[in-house]
Parts: structure tokens; sequence; C-alpha cells
């Protein structure tokens, strides 16, 4: 093995591991390129094209989540935007409350983080705790997700108010509901002075957004190839048989679990300082729906394909909405396709195709005998 | 109000709470006991109960035969259904459910492009009647019958028929019961046009209640849900009972002295008691202890 | 000529279980195979019965090549599968149960109960009773009976007399010899116990490591000399 190659090796060691897509010298060159064109593309795109980016890119978080815990650990929840939608809400309340008090908003960001972990604890402990069937876990999470919902639309009258914030029925929280305070972007700093604004148009907040999403990718990745790791996928194909192993399969299901919980309420935290508004629609059949097809049709197996795949699939939506209501029928075209088709995922499939075009053409060999296998 | 008045009340809101869960549920629930699998779709296919239920009616077909074009008509799309697509699933539940949640999408925001956010609504039958200074609707009682007897008629088709027998054993050991002759894959296919074809009747009965649009069903889906994972699929219709009874009388009580949101809620909440103890619903609870119980 | 195996091998995930057995079987034998625990005796039967593949071989039943055929077909063509374990409905009734068997040899016009139950006067005490609740033998006797109900040509039973008391082994062994000698049933009959086989068969043979061995009478099986030799008793 080369020297170089060796460095690279040892250097990538926990991120590079046989749970996750790509691990030979291309892949990361690759993957520096694309981090090189996010760092640099604000000076190409137009500020409303920057908007349109940091919109897609916010959804990051929850797919990787999602990811985590159903190609991973063999979780399908089919309400993870539950989390993200109590994560923004809990943002936004405490953020209306007690920005101007604090000029900042550290207490929204815990609250957005913490509050919907501590739901993720409580569902998770009586889901996981009971055994219950990987069937019952998914259309449980769905209900949870469709009670908020209609509770939250119901919120329009005067009263329905936490502090300074007022829930606003179906409008939400923010600037359509008629009253004056809507949830602040990220307001973070150390010193009254130095405070920086995370709102939607800025360059600040996108870069906000890439250095989370890499920072996220790259300790997912480490997870994923950690002992940890491997011990989920276990989980994921033989629960039982893990356990007699000597493993705490329920503690570790609720801890991946309240991790996915928390990803996806930095979704709805990013989406909040976005835009500045959130409504009951996010706790919806289809923001759910959603996640699930761009992990499902892209690869619930990779932490790659699925972040490449939401991409992909947002924009795509994008396009199609454009286009009229259409965009919601093909979406359901593509998930059941892709469920028909590719079962392991189109990005996943591709990605395969060219790992074995490498492995015959010989590169990425050195850095992948030994150890890892071929 | 006085207290006869109250009684009534209560018990006219348990028996159309019941008829929704009932009607809503018994659709999926055979499904799910017979296979394992959650047809996501099934709102939808109380949808195209409603919609062929209504075009039935407007074209001059009396409104019972009318539902039953509905459920017909659910049914063959059921069946078509497992032929294409459910049957690449059995084994894999969790990617059975994601795919006919695609299917969902697909059949809800199909219709909402092709025929528009809402159909003609049918009038509801029979007036109403007062007791009190409270009215109630014939109707309402009328469907919760409807449900108990379409509960009868499943029990009864499995319980006496040639086809349930079949069905049953199937369920219990699908593999001895092909090794004794029985075409599985057919009873799968029925069993799941069956399904959806009373899903099919459901929504008919009950779009004479509401308006009707493409996301008619959806609405009935958290209660369904709720209503099978607290039933359980191994009795189909001891657990189907038993679940909307006690989940009915949740949610009657709560809606009675509060409002239906927290009813509801109140539901869900049992829900998750119950499965925190019996997590695999009802039905199977009982069924593991009689199966305790034996054995000389 | 009944049941007819050439060369047939099959096993699980690759791993090769049955090695290249044959044998013949003709119209209204009765045929013991047995061996220890683990030879593949019932991968065997599972073949034979058509809930396995054969990995390679033909299996040729009355004339017919039905190496791929799958369970249903055996049952329909008529065979008659008593599986380890009896394989009952435990939720259906005594009566349901015995019902299930009507589809083998394909459907016909009338079955005669009442026969089943001079058999087996207990199924007969306890035709509404879940077939979950009956004992062991009664577990048995429902099993056999229920293959039976459609005159069936050919009977599969792998291990009938496990776990069951004598005198129900005895019952049992009675209906199949009497059935053997009126309709020539022919039967395949696979056990660890040798009583059964020594009541019923007129041939046996021998299994170990997946591939026949040897072939005896049942005189010579129960001689303790080969007892010991080929099932470590």
């Amino acid at each position: 093995m080369l020297p170089l190659a060796r460095l690279i090796d040892r250097a990538l060691g926990p991120v590079n591991g046989p749970l996750e897509t790509g691990r030979s010298p291309p892949f990361w060159l690759i993957f520096l390129g694309v981090v090189a064109v996010l760092v640099i593309a604000p000076s190409f795109l137009s500020r409303y094209e920057l908007l349109n980016f940091s919109n897609f890119l916010t959804n990051i978080f929850l797919a990787l989540g999602l990811c985590l815990i159903w190609g991973y650990a063999g979780i399908l929840s089919l309400g993870q935007s539950a989390f993200l939608g109590l994560g923004g809400y809990a943002y936004g309340v405490v953020g209306i409350n007690l920005i101007e008090a604090h000029g900042n908003t550290w207490l929204a960001l815990l609250a957005g983080l913490g509050f919907p972990v501590l739901v993720a604890a409580l569902l998770g402990w009586i889901m996981f705790y009971a055994r219950l069937k990987g069937v019952y876990v998914a259309i449980l999470m769905l209900v949870v997700t469709l009670l908020i919902e209609t509770f939250l639309n119901q919120t329009a009258g005067q009263g329905w108010s936490i502090g300074l914030a007022h829930l606003g029925g179906n409008n939400g929280l923010g600037r359509f509901s008629g009253v004056i305070r809507e949830p602040p972007s990220l307001t973070l700093g150390f010193s009254a002075d130095a405070m920086m604004i995370f709102g939607g148009k800025t360059r600040a907040f996108y870069y906000l957004i890439v250095g989370l999403g890499v920072v996220s990718y790259l300790g997912l990745r480490a997870l994923v190839n950690s002992r940890l790791g491997h011990v989920l996928v276990a989980i994921r194909e033989d629960p039982d048989r893990t356990e007699t192993l000597g493993y705490d399969v329920r503690r570790l299901q609720l801890g991946v679990f309240c991790l996915s919980a928390l990803l996806a309420s930095l979704s709805g935290i990013l989406y909040v300082s976005w835009g500045n508004f959130i409504t009951p629609n996010v706790f919806g059949v289809y923001y759910n729906i959603l996640p699930v097809i761009w992990v499902a049709v892209a690869g619930r197996k990779s932490l790659t394909a699925t972040v490449l795949g939401a991409v992909f699939l947002v924009w795509l939506s994008q396009k199609l909405a454009i286009q009229g209501d259409i965009a919601f029928v093909v979406l359901g075209f593509i998930l059941l396709g892709g469920m028909m088709l590719l079962p392991e995922g189109v990005i996943t499939g591709i990605g395969e195709r060219i790992g074995r075009l490498f492995d015959r053409l010989g590169i990425g060999a050195a850095t992948r005998g030994g150890r890892h296998g071929g | 109000m006085d207290t006869l008045t109250f009684i009534v009340s209560l018990l006219y809101q348990y028996a159309d709470t019941l008829a929704l869960l009932l009607l809503a549920a018994i659709g999926l629930i055979v499904i799910f006991g017979m296979m394992g699998v959650i047809n996501m779709a099934n709102g939808e296919m109380m949808m195209i109960g409603a919609y062929i239920t209504s075009f039935s009616y407007y074209a001059g077909i009396p409104t019972p035969l009318a539902v039953i074009f509905g459920g017909l008509g659910a049914g063959l799309v059921g069946i078509v259904i497992e032929l294409l697509i459910i049957r690449r699933f059995y084994g894999q539940l969790l990617a059975s459910l994601v795919a006919t949640w695609g299917l969902s999408l697909i059949m809800s925001q199909g219709a909402y492009l092709l025929l528009g956010p809402l159909i003609k609504s049918v009038p509801t039958p029979f007036g109403s009647f007062g007791v009190g200074d409270l009215s109630f609707s014939y109707y309402r009682i009328f469907i919760f019958a409807m449900g108990l007897a379409l509960v009868a008629a499943v029990w009864a088709l499995f319980a006496f028929s040639r086809f349930g027998l079949h069905a049953r054993a199937t369920m219990e050991d699908p593999s001895m019961a092909r090794a004794l002759g029985v075409d599985v894959k057919r009873i799968y296919s029925l069993t799941f046009g069956l399904g959806t074809g009373l899903a099919g009747v459901a929504g008919g009965l009950l779009a004479l209640t509401s308006t009707i649009g493409p996301f008619y069903g959806q609405t009935y889906t958290p209660q369904a849900f709720i209503t099978v994972v607290v039933g359980g699929g191994a009795e189909i219709v001891s657990g189907l009972l038993a679940s909307a009874l006690s989940l009915g009388l949740v949610k009657t009580v709560v809606m009675n002295q509060v409002n239906i949101l927290l009813g509801h809620v109140a539901m869900l909440v049992f829900a998750l008691v119950v499965i925190r103890m019996m997590p695999s619903g009802i039905s199977d609870w009982v069924e593991r202890r009689r199966s305790q119980g034996r054995r000389a | 000529m009944v049941l007819a195996l050439d060369a047939l091998s099959s096993g699980y995930g690759g791993v090769p279980i049955v090695r290249d057995v044959s044998l013949e079987l003709r119209s209204g034998e009765v045929l013991g195979v047995v061996g220890r625990n683990g030879v593949g005796k019932t991968t065997l039967v599972k073949t034979i019965a058509g809930l396995l593949r054969a990995t390679s071989g033909r299996i040729r039943y009355k004339d017919r090549d039905v190496t791929d055929r799958g369970a249903r077909d055996m049952a329909r063509l008529g065979m008659g599968y008593v599986p380890q374990g009896r394989g009952i409905f435990s939720r259906l009734s005594v009566i349901e149960n015995l019902r299930m068997g009507e589809q083998i040899g394909g459907r016909q016009a009338s079955y005669d109960y009442e026969q089943i139950f001079e058999w087996f006067p207990r199924l007969k005490e306890r035709v509404r009773q879940r077939a979950g609740t009956l004992s062991g033998g009664e577990q048995q006797m429902l099993a056999i009976g229920r293959v039976l109900v459609g005159r069936p040509d050919f009977l599969l039973l792998d291990e009938p007399s496990e776990g069951i008391q004598p005198n129900i082994v005895q019952q049992i062994a009675e209906v199949l010899v009497r059935q053997n000698e009126s309709r020539n049933l022919t039967i395949l009959l696979v056990e660890q116990n040798l009583d059964l086989v020594y009541m019923t068969a007129e041939r046996c043979v021998v299994m170990d490591k997946g591939a026949l061995v040897a072939e005896l009478t049942p005189e010579e099986l129960v001689e303790p000399e080969t007892a010991k030799r080929y099932l470590s008793i």
C-alpha cells in the first residue's frame, strides 16, 4: 500500500467502513469536490436561487434521520415530520417569547432540539419496550402526527397562545396569523454586539446549513461504521438473536429513535429560521410521506444515497409543482415503482455499479485490501 | 337536559362512534389478519366506494344498490392491486406498507386531478327524530346496524363457508394449508378483494353522511389504524369487536364530556396503554392465554 | 410404480442435505425410512411433498414427472402428507381439520366421515373441540384421519409416532395396515421409532448423512446388532 494511501486510510478510518457506500480515494475526492462547489456556490447564485437552495438543504437532516432508523436499525416511522414540526414550533414559540428579552435564540434552539427528543423518548419507551411489531410502530407514528396536525389546526382562536406566541390554527406561527409576532431566525452569538442572524436569504444561513450538513453526514458515517453501527444492523436483521448476544436492543432502538428525532427537529428549526413561519401542514400526510419517498427511492441503507436522493427529489418536486398538482401523483408513482423495481434504491444501485466498475479498473484497490475486504 | 335525553344521546353517540370504527376498520383488519399487510390505501378504497355510490345514485340507481356497486368496485380494484403489487411483498411487511402508501398517494391525488376537489354528495335518507330537545338521525342508527351486520356477515363467511375454512387454515399455517391442496395465492387475492370491498361498502355507507372528495377516506385512517392495532390480527372478528367497543367507549365518554378532538386523543392514549401491555393487540393476547391453558 | 426418486438431492441455502437418493415404491407397498436424528429424513420428505425444491435429480409420481411441482399440486394428485409435529390447525375444530383433507386427490362427490370416527372414536367425542386442546396422541389421530378423508393413493408420514403413547401408535398402525390391505394405499413412513415401522412396513431403507446406505426387512431391522449399527440405539 502506498504511504499516502495509507495515511488517507488512517485519517478516514472512522468514517470509512463496509456499512456505507463509497470509501475509496476517488469517492472522497468527489466528496471534497462537492463540498468545494457548495462553498463557492453563493457567488454564482442569485438571491432567489440561494434562498431556494437553502430551503432544499434544510431537508437533509430529516432524511438522514429516517435513513438511520429505517435503513440501519430497521425501524420504519411514518411520522418523522412530526419531530420536524415539534422542533419548529417549540423553537418558534420560545423564540417569539424571548427574542426581545434575550436578544438571541439560544434557549429557543435548546427548546427546539430538546422538546421533540423528549416526545420521541416517551413514544419510543412505549413502543420499543413493549417490543411492538415494526408495522405497528410505523402506523402509530403516523397516527400521532396526524393527531397533532388536527390539534394545531384548531388553535385559531385568540386563547390559543403560549406567552406571546399565538398558535394561529391552520395559519400557524408567523406572519400569516395576522398577529404581529413571527418566529425569529436563528440569532446566535456570544456577546451582544457580535450576534449573527441566520435569516433565510443570508449567506450565513446557507453556510450554517452546509456546515451542519457536512458535520452530520460525517458524524453519522462514523456512527454507522462503528461497532454501534454494526449492532444496529444486527438488530435490523434479527433483533432476538442480537439480544441473546447480550445487547440491550430496546435501549439502542430508543437511542437511535431519539437521534433521528433530533435530526428531524434540526430540519424544523432551520426551516423556521429560513422562512419565519411554520404551519400545521408539516404534521400532515404529505410532509411525512416525502422523507419516506426520498429514502426509499434513493436507497435507505446508504446515507450518501439518501442525501443525494433527497436533494434531487425535492428539486424534482419543485419543478413538477410548477406544472400543477401533478407533482404528487408523479411522486406516488416514483415511490411505488421504486419499491417494486429497485427495492434497494436507485442511487444505491447505481453506486454499486460504479463501485464494481472501479473494482475492475483497479482503482482504489490499494486502500481496500485486508481489513475492509474487497 | 333531563336524564332520559342524556342517556339516549350518550347511547346514540356510542352507536355512532362504533359505526364509524367498525366500518373504517373492517376492511383493514380482514387483510391484516390474513396476511399481516397494512393496506395504507384503505382510505382510498373507501373513497372509491363513496365515488361509485355517488355516481350510481345520480345515474338513477337506488341507493342500496349504489352502495353495493361501490363495494364491488372497490373489491375488484383490490383484486387487481393484489395481483399486480401486493403479491411481490409477502414476507416484507414494511415494504408493503410503503408501497401501498405510494398507491394511496397516486389514487387520492389522481382523483383530485381527474375529478376535482369535490363531487356531488348524496343526501342522507330517513330523516330524524327527536328526544327531549335534541334531534337524532335515523340513518346513523341504520349504519350502526349495518356495521354490526357487516361484522356478522364476515364472521359467518369465515365460520361456515368453505372459503372461510380454507382462509382460517391459511391464516394459521399457510404452508400446511398448501400441503393439503389449498390454493393459498387465490385465498390471499380473494381476501384482499374482500377487505377492499368491505372498505368500499363502508365508504359508500358513510358517504351519505358527509361531503365526498378525494381525501374523503383519509379522515378515517387514524381511527381505523388505532382500531386495528388495539384489536390485533389473531382473531379478526373478536379482535375488531373488542377493540371498537373499548375504543368507542373511551372516545364517546371523553367526546361527550369535553370535545371530539380530546376524544381522539383519549383514544390514542388508551391505545398506547393497551399496546404497552398487549403489544400485538387484544386478540393476540387472548389467543396466547388460550394456547397456554391447554396441552393435555 | 407409485413413487420413483432418481438421484434426488436437495438442501437449504446451498447446503446439501439429501444426497443422490434413488428409490422406488410399488403400488400398495409400505416403505419405512429410518435413520438417526439429523440425517436428512425430514428434508427428503419435504422434497417429495413439494415443500422444498430439489437441487438435482427427478421425482416421478404415478408416471408423471413432478420434480418441479409444488405441495398443492402433490396434494391434488392424491398425496396425503402428515408432517413432523402433526401440522394440525389448533384454532380450527376437529371436524374443521378433517374437512381440510377434502382437497387431497381432488374434490369428490362425498366423503365418509363416519368411517374416520370408527377408526378413531376419540375424535368423534371431541368433534367440535378446538384441535389445539387435544392431547398429542389425539392430534396425531386427527392428522392421519385428515389425510385419509380424501381417499388418497399415497401417504407420506414424517415421524408419526413421535411422543405418542404406545396404545395410540397401535391404533394408528392398525388403521394404516387395514387401508393398505383394502385400498392398496401406498405408504412412505419416516421414523426414528422402530415399533411402528415393524408393525406396518414390508421393506425398510436406512438413511445416513443424506444418502441411503442399506435396505432391510423389518425383522432384520429390529435385530439388536443392526439397530445399533444404523441407528446407534
